[in-house]
């Protein structure tokens, strides 16, 4: 189907493929697009590399591990003084002790 | 929903919540005070409806919506309090480099912090958090032409940016 395509049309997929706005219905003609055709493959890898670039422009900050004590605390807090307090019975409090795995192993 | 549980959505969310909080303000202590300043007016307005909210503690599916419900609804409302605080110029963008900070941008992240607050948002979620455009309409309020088209002047205005630095880079 993707014959009938012109190039700019493919090529305009293929950077919606990598961005994330291409319908689902889309997808695989743009993955045999690239699978089947080095000239799209090369914009593709293009694309990619474009995408990871931005990616590093954008700030990624973290809580470090004492902010998010305290904001949790704060947060904790906030709840305390605004939200009612909890009235959990005695049953429930076991069955969700015991929902929860007490230690787990990760191998 | 019981205060423990609403306690533990938190202490998950809270990491997602500061860095979209930091990428308006572009300040850690400014980013943590306005995260803060959110929950609280989001809390007040929507204790009852929260506390009516029946959490069952083993059922995952229902724990994940309303998961996702609260961190949509905490990022808007963490932007509508940026736009009320920030400096107007801060909301549409402008050529300068804006923000709520007094500290300086780091040079790899002033074209970023240049963009309006609805830009930046969309493009934040959109790339880093992988947001569809879909949520992020209903998370903003916005139609699906204009959440695009914040979507891609962000995205025209980075790509050119890349372009000037080639270009930059040629003539050197």
């Amino acid at each position: 189907m993707h014959n009938n395509f012109t190039s700019e049309t493919k090529k305009q997929m293929i950077a919606s493929y990598v961005n994330g706005t291409l319908k689902a219905k889309d997808v695989p003609s743009v993955e045999e697009i690239v699978g089947s055709d080095k000239i799209y493959q090369y914009y593709y890898d293009r694309k990619v590399q474009e995408r990871d670039f931005l990616l590093q422009m954008i700030p990624q900050e973290k809580l470090r591990k004492d902010e998010k004590t305290a904001l949790n605390a704060e947060i904790r807090g906030i709840n305390q003084d605004l939200l009612e307090i909890d009235q959990v019975d005695w049953k429930t409090q076991i069955r969700e002790f015991l929902a929860k795995p007490v230690f787990t192993i990760k191998f | 929903m019981k205060q423990y549980q609403l306690n533990n959505l938190m202490d998950e969310l809270v990491q997602p919540l500061f860095g979209f909080s930091y990428i308006l303000t572009g300040d850690r202590a400014i980013a943590r005070e306005l995260l803060m300043d959110a929950y609280t007016v989001y809390l007040v307005r929507e204790k009852r409806f929260l506390q009516k909210k029946e959490l069952d503690p083993l059922d995952k599916t229902q724990r994940r919506a309303i998961k996702k419900f609260l961190y949509h609804e905490l990022l808007s409302e963490t932007l509508e309090l940026a736009m009320k605080r920030g400096p107007e110029s801060l909301n549409e963008g402008s050529s300068q480099i804006d923000s709520f900070s007094t500290n300086p941008i780091s040079e790899e992240y002033k074209c970023f912090f240049s963009m309006g607050l609805f830009p930046r948002a969309i493009f934040y979620l959109k790339e880093v958090k992988g947001f569809s455009i879909e949520d992020l309409q209903e998370i903003f309020g916005l139609e699906r032409h204009r959440t695009l088209e914040f979507y891609y002047n962000a995205r025209q205005m980075m790509v050119g940016d890349i372009e000037s630095l080639y270009r930059e880079g040629d003539r050197a």
